[in-house]
């Protein structure tokens, strides 16, 4: 019984006490499919990202929580209304749960100065209809990557700058080693088959042909106009008539084995590898380069990423506010380009000089010519239909135009619902 | 569709007889077994092989062509590296928690549920029969949202209590398999021990749970294994990592752009251990032959 | 005449109280999501977006006149359950009769043959990935070694689906384990017998053997067909649906409409139309298994 009301009494006590000194923390939720605990497992993730926000704001805490499959756990929790305050989220669909009210704007907590300082690419990814809706957390331009040895053994000293180059330095590096009958070794690997990752590749081929998928006031598809036929065209080629890619798997030891692997000599791929990979340069000799426009002299990147944004339905905007702020600031960017590659605002990747070291140079300078894909609350329809496109046109033996022509169907049918 | 013979002394000689001749077919029969299984246990293998094969390469290693199946150098270290990153012991705690409780709530529940399916004569059974196997038919990936609800609403979102509860209830497969099984037992014995003046209760207790060892069996290995690697329904409903069961931590190695295949490799292959070992003790309830007595025929 | 009606009272209220936990947790768990499933599937319903409202039978009539991928993927499914089903089934026999024996070992073998049911998950599928390369993957290397041109596997529109086949044979452990309890429970005695009256091995498979495990092959048929018409993960992760929607499973499209393109109510369609195909072939089953399947406790 003692015991009892010694314990009541200690409890009123505690309460009373923290509610006069109104220790009244907050927690703040994030979601990301990114894995920091890994990235950051020498120092700890805690200690990485989050002890300099909670020292500074004594009040707010932050649980950040690795999510293992994002498609799925995500759109759940969204549609029953269980989100938490602030999530990573694609930077392509950004307009989508823009317009259908999931994001909350953040334009009071992030300055248009700061905005500013963003690569022009990524901020176009985190903004939709004039406002702020997401902060970035990495973000990722094209690049091609070559294997400088197996330039070396057919005699080639420079890296292709145009799509003629690519295909007659592909041609020579494409070769049957041992008169098998099968190809050894294939001269460039693009993403082939049906994930976004193909979209962003590929969308990039059509904007080096100076075409486009829509128009830009965002209101018809001119994916099946002449340009973007040409370029598919000449994917189409790459595979089909010239034969220097792979069919998908035709050579994919393994997600990262083509290149890896030393059966392609070159491959499209995103500056996400840029760090990743350090660790095959002692077997792999790689090296990057711009990717080719479709002319000499020409060059077109697309850029990718994900970004934090605040749920709209957030029971604690005005802390979550202050973890988005920390999310711009320097010390953030700086470390979460120690891991993911490009520096977000590009002061500090100026800083960082990032445009003078080497790979990281041609990145940023991917950076500056760099687009983002289709900006669209209709995004999902827009990259299923362009992604069926590729894979008939490609892999499926259907002329292009035909191919795109259906795409534009499908995509004007829900660019006029809007 | 059964023979029927009886057993008589006379016919004993002639058991001796061909017990001699099946000696000498056996040891052949042995050696062909023995080839086939072999052949075939190597097919199935493979896989396996690839996976501790990589689970024991250095990451620069592992896509380098062409493919080495030995690798050198070996790196036994991958193995404590990768259970240290995804902090093996803090989630397996969980795993075991998640995996006990709904072995327990399914062997309970779907071994009564299968014994009022499979020995009861009563009203609509044949179509709540059908109702049960109906669940099973409506793909998840649209009920899941609903499901979400229902479960938020009950507050039970980020604890183990979706994971865990539900197995209390009966789960459809489960009350299948247990079902079929039971009905594979003669009913004169139940109607033997309801004339003795058996419960119901006692009867399931006396003969049929101990008739079906091997089924009861199954229903434990085919429950660890589906609770131990359950990555959805933890997925769906847990929101803290500290919470998180090996399935889902697993998946640290699963960056957004990256994998580090020779952890992930690694780690899969410690996680797989411990239901092979409930695999290997739990045969032997997988006797062979099991002797009816004080049957007719 | 009383007392058999008052016996058969009793059995009924005990059969009752035996599947209550089933019927309590149909009730508080299941119902509310298959209603709400189907209600949604009359719907335009959208994820994230606020304002459904009652279209009637659009989705269906939509789904079955203008959908072409509907019909596709409906007919990648069946194909694909056409033939791993009763080839999963005869794999887990044929292994299952060859561990059903006190040889030295067994216990092994039978957990080598349950070891890919063991494992899932994504690390294995892409490991099948790369097994599956036509040039450099194993099993063409394999197959070239016997002087075998390997086709493209997953990476050809044509060789797709029989690569998933193939990958679910590799996984028929589990189906194996239920025949081998199956197995358990035929009698000694029965083969004595038969052996006495003369039975070679082939009769003792077909009078005794067969018949006492018909209600598990049963199962197995009944589970692998909803289980085979629900195919996806495997081609979520390592195809995607492709090359040129080869294999675009059902239930994968049903996801594509439902997650990525967000039509939820269209998905709840599809859900409600697979449901009716598969509740059709199962009851036809049931009708069916009165011929072959052999339940020791009802007498045949």
């Amino acid at each position: 019984m003692k015991r009892l009301i010694s314990l009541v009494v200690g409890i009123l006590f505690m309460c009373t006490f923290s509610s006069l000194f109104g220790a009244e923390v907050t927690t703040v939720t994030i979601w990301t499919p990114h894995d920091f605990d890994v990235r950051y497992k020498d120092k700890g993730v805690y200690e990485t990202l989050w002890r300099p926000f909670e020292e500074e704001h004594p009040n707010i805490k932050i649980q950040w929580t690795r999510v293992p499959d994002w498609e799925q756990k995500f759109r759940i929790a969204a549609a029953a209304g269980q989100l938490p305050d602030i999530f990573a989220v694609d930077g392509i669909n950004v307009p989508a749960y823009a317009t259908r009210g999931l994001l909350e704007p953040l334009d009071r907590w992030v300055p248009k100065e700061v905005q500013r300082d963003y690569w022009r690419p990524a901020l176009e990814e985190m903004t939709w209809d004039g406002k702020l809706y997401a902060v970035g957390l990495e973000t990722n331009a094209h690049l091609l990557y070559y294997n400088t040895a197996l330039f070396k053994n057919a005699g080639i000293s420079k890296p292709p700058t145009s799509w003629e180059e690519l295909v007659s330095i592909g041609q020579k590096l494409t070769q049957d080693f041992n008169g098998d009958g099968k190809i050894d070794q294939f001269g460039l690997s693009i993403p082939l088959g049906r994930n976004e990752y193909v979209m962003w590749i590929l969308s990039a081929f059509i904007w080096a042909n100076k075409g486009d998928i829509i128009s830009p006031d965002g209101t018809r598809a001119v994916c099946n106009e002449p340009k973007a036929v040409e370029a598919v065209q000449f994917l189409s080629d790459l595979v089909n008539k010239y034969k220097i890619v792979p069919k998908a798997g035709q050579i994919q030891a393994g997600p990262e084995g083509a290149f890896i692997g030393q059966k392609v000599a070159m491959e499209y791929r995103g500056t996400f590898s840029l760090g990743p990979w350090q660790k095959y340069l002692k077997t792999v000799p790689w090296k990057v380069t711009f990717t080719p426009g479709a002319v000499k002299g020409t060059r077109v990147s697309g850029v990718g990423g994900w970004h934090f944004a605040m749920w709209s339905g957030s029971k604690n905007k005005e802390a979550a506010g202050e973890v988005i702020k920390y999310l711009t600031s320097p010390y953030m960017i700086k470390t979460l380009a120690s891991s993911y590659g490009i520096a977000l605002r590009m002061s500090i990747s100026k800083e960082m000089k990032q445009d003078s070291t080497y790979p990281w140079s041609v990145g940023i300078a991917q950076m500056k010519v760099g687009r983002p894909r289709p900006r669209h609350p209709e995004y999902p329809t827009i990259t299923d239909a362009m992604q069926q496109a590729f894979d008939n046109a490609i892999l499926g033996g259907i002329p292009p135009k035909q191919a795109l022509d259906e795409a534009a169907r499908r995509i004007n049918e829900v660019l006029k619902k809007k | 569709m059964l023979l029927t013979g009886s057993i008589t002394k006379q016919r004993d000689g002639e058991k001796e007889l061909m017990k001699m001749r099946k000696s000498q077919f056996n040891l052949l029969t042995k050696i062909f077994f023995y080839i086939v299984l072999s052949g075939l246990s190597i097919g199935f293998l493979i896989p396996f092989l690839w996976m501790i094969s990589t689970a024991i390469k250095k990451p620069e290693y592992v896509w380098v062509f062409p493919p080495q199946w030995i690798p050198n150098p070996v790196v036994w270290k991958n193995f404590p590296e990768a259970l240290k990153i995804m902090n093996f012991s803090f989630h397996l705690r969980n795993t075991l928690i998640i995996t006990s409780l709904t072995m327990l709530g399914t062997l309970l529940s779907s071994s009564l549920v299968a014994y009022g399916f499979a020995m009861f004569r009563f009203k609509f059974r044949e179509v709540l029969f059908m109702l049960l196997l109906s669940t099973m038919m409506l793909p998840s990936q649209v009920t899941i949202i609903p499901l979400f609800i229902v479960f938020t609403s009950l507050r039970w979102v980020n604890t183990f209590k979706p994971l865990i509860i539900p197995s209390f209830f009966g789960s459809p497969f489960f009350i299948f398999l247990l079902r079929q099984f039971f009905l594979t037992i003669p009913r004169e014995l139940n109607e033997a021990a309801i004339i003795d003046g058996a419960g119901y209760f006692t009867i399931y207790r006396k003969i049929i749970l101990p008739l079906s060892k091997p089924a009861i069996a199954s229903v434990a290995i085919f429950q660890f294994m589906g609770a131990w690697n359950d990555f959805f329904g933890p997925l769906v409903y847990l929101n803290q990592m500290e919470k998180y069961p090996l399935s889902l931590a697993l998946y640290a190695f699963r960056g957004v752009y990256s994998t580090d295949w020779h952890y992930l490799m690694a780690a899969s292959v410690v996680i797989t251990l411990p239901c092979l070992i409930v695999f290997f003790l739990a045969q032997r309830y997988f006797i062979q032959g099991i002797t009816l007595t004080g049957m007719k025929g | 005449m009383e007392r058999k009606s008052r016996l058969a009272q009793r059995e009924a209220k005990y059969g009752y109280l035996f599947i209550s936990p089933w019927l309590l947790g149909f009730l508080m768990f299941v119902i509310i999501p298959i209603i709400a499933s189907l209600y949604l599937s009359f719907t335009n319903y959208e994820l994230f977006k606020p304002g459904t409202s009652w279209i009637g039978f659009k989705n269906y009539i939509e789904l079955l006149t203008q959908d072409r991928l509907f019909w596709l993927s409906l007919y990648n499914t069946v194909y694909y359950t056409v033939f791993s089903v009763p080839l999963g089934i005869g794999v887990a026999l044929i292994l299952a009769l060859l561990l059903n024996r006190k040889l030295y070992g067994v216990t092994i073998y039978r957990t080598i043959f349950y070891l890919p049911s063991v494992t899932s998950g994504v690390a294995l599928s892409l490991l099948w990935v790369w097994l599956f390369n036509p040039t450099y993957g194993l099993i063409n290397v394999l197959l070239g070694k016997i002087g075998i041109q390997g086709p493209g596997w997953i990476s050809d529109p044509k060789w797709a689906k029989p690569a998933f086949i193939l990958m679910s044979l590799w996984g028929v452990g589990g189906t194996m384990v239920i025949l081998l309890a199956g197995l358990q429970g035929v009698p000694e005695q029965l083969y004595e017998a038969a052996e006495l009256d003369g039975a070679n091995w082939w009769q003792k498979f077909r009078h005794v053997t067969f018949p006492m495990i018909s209600p598990v092959i049963f199962f197995n048929l009944i589970m692998g067909i909803i289980g085979a018409f629900q195919y996806f993960t495997q081609a979520y992760v390592m195809t995607g649906g492709g090359p040129v929607d080869s294999t675009l499973f059902y239930v994968l499209y049903l996801f594509r409409q439902g997650f990525l393109l967000l039509r939820m109510g269209y998905a709840s369609a599809m859900a409600w139309l697979l449901f009716i195909i598969i509740l059709l072939l199962t009851i036809i089953q049931f009708k069916l298994a009165s011929y072959w399947v052999y339940y020791e406790a009802e007498g045949r």
